[in-house]
């Protein structure tokens, strides 16, 4: 049995420590999940919680014969959405206006943090699965298929919502860059 | 302009949407729901489904097992008729399906 696969059977017997070594593992992953979601740093972290406690209470639900990261991902995916939904969140929320204004001066941090903001907001205009897929793919390194697993649609489907999500915000970028 | 066929990854993209969605450091976050993770308990059903396999195989056990005694109290203790009977049976086991030879039986010890 793999490593992961050993955390997940104890957490299953319930070993709290087991699950908290997998928290640990996935923290990274869920918490950026949940932010292409949410727009809100802290909305997203309590999403990303909700989506680990979930997965807790449904662990034996779990197939132990899949990986254990997309199965995650889709809670907490879930759990981000039914945050957005409850909040009224609009899709094309305008982006905190401190953070969209550019940096104190020409330094890298504030271009960074200019660049950061500029993406977040190209991804809020972005359908929410589209910007999970891309999220997904090119952040998080999953295939197409476990990218269609972990969003309930069928591979094809994330394909198009990768290619269309990557030009959109590629056009913002190189916007960006002009203006520059 | 990428093709709709090219499905690679675009490293640039990817490590400039990583920045943007960074939510700084994990150990807050991970204590913080290390800490939630106590006062999860797990849903009544999912308890049951987990404990429904052995639970089953433990409820047939006992069921068996007290038909037996059941049945044992109602047929109360052995009379001595059913006693002798079963003695009688058991005889089957010692009648050969040819005699013994005679000077073998009526043989005294000693060869006397």
């Amino acid at each position: 049995m793999s490593d992961e696969g050993d955390l997940v059977a104890r957490a299953r017997a319930g070993d709290r420590d087991a699950f908290g070594v997998l928290v640990e593992r996935y923290a990274g992953t869920a918490r950026r999940v949940a932010r292409a979601v949410l727009d809100d740093p802290d909305d997203a972290d309590d999403a990303a919680q909700d989506g680990f406690l979930s997965a807790l209470v449904k662990l034996g639900q779990f197939d132990p014969r899949r990986p254990f990261g997309p199965w995650l991902l889709r809670i907490v995916a879930n759990a981000a959405t039914d945050r957005r939904r409850r909040r009224k969140v609009r899709r094309a929320e305008a982006l905190d206006p401190a953070a969209r204004a550019p940096g104190p001066g020409p330094d890298a941090d504030a271009v960074r943090s200019e660049l950061g903001a500029l993406l977040r907001a190209a991804l809020a205009e972005l359908p929410e699965r589209r910007r999970l897929a891309v999220v997904l793919f090119d952040v998080e390194g999953f295939g197409h298929a476990e990218i269609g697993r972990i969003l309930g649609v069928p591979e094809g489907t994330v394909r198009s919502d990768v290619f269309h999500a990557r030009r959109f915000l590629r056009s913002r970028l190189a916007g960006w860059k002009e203006e520059r | 302009m990428e093709s709709p066929f090219f499905h690679g990854p675009d490293p640039e993209l990817g490590a400039a949407l990583r920045r943007a969605l960074e939510p700084g450091d994990d150990a807050v976050f991970v204590a913080r729901v290390r800490g939630a993770l106590g006062t999860v308990r797990p849903r009544t059903w999912d308890v049951l489904e987990q404990w429904a396999g052995r639970g089953l195989v433990a409820a047939a056990l006992a069921a068996l097992a007290a038909g037996l005694v059941a049945v044992r109290a109602a047929r109360g203790p052995a009379g001595l008729d059913e006693a002798f009977a079963a003695f009688a049976d058991s005889t089957v086991a010692f009648v050969a399906e040819t005699p013994p030879d005679p000077s073998v039986v009526f043989a005294t010890p000693g060869g006397r």
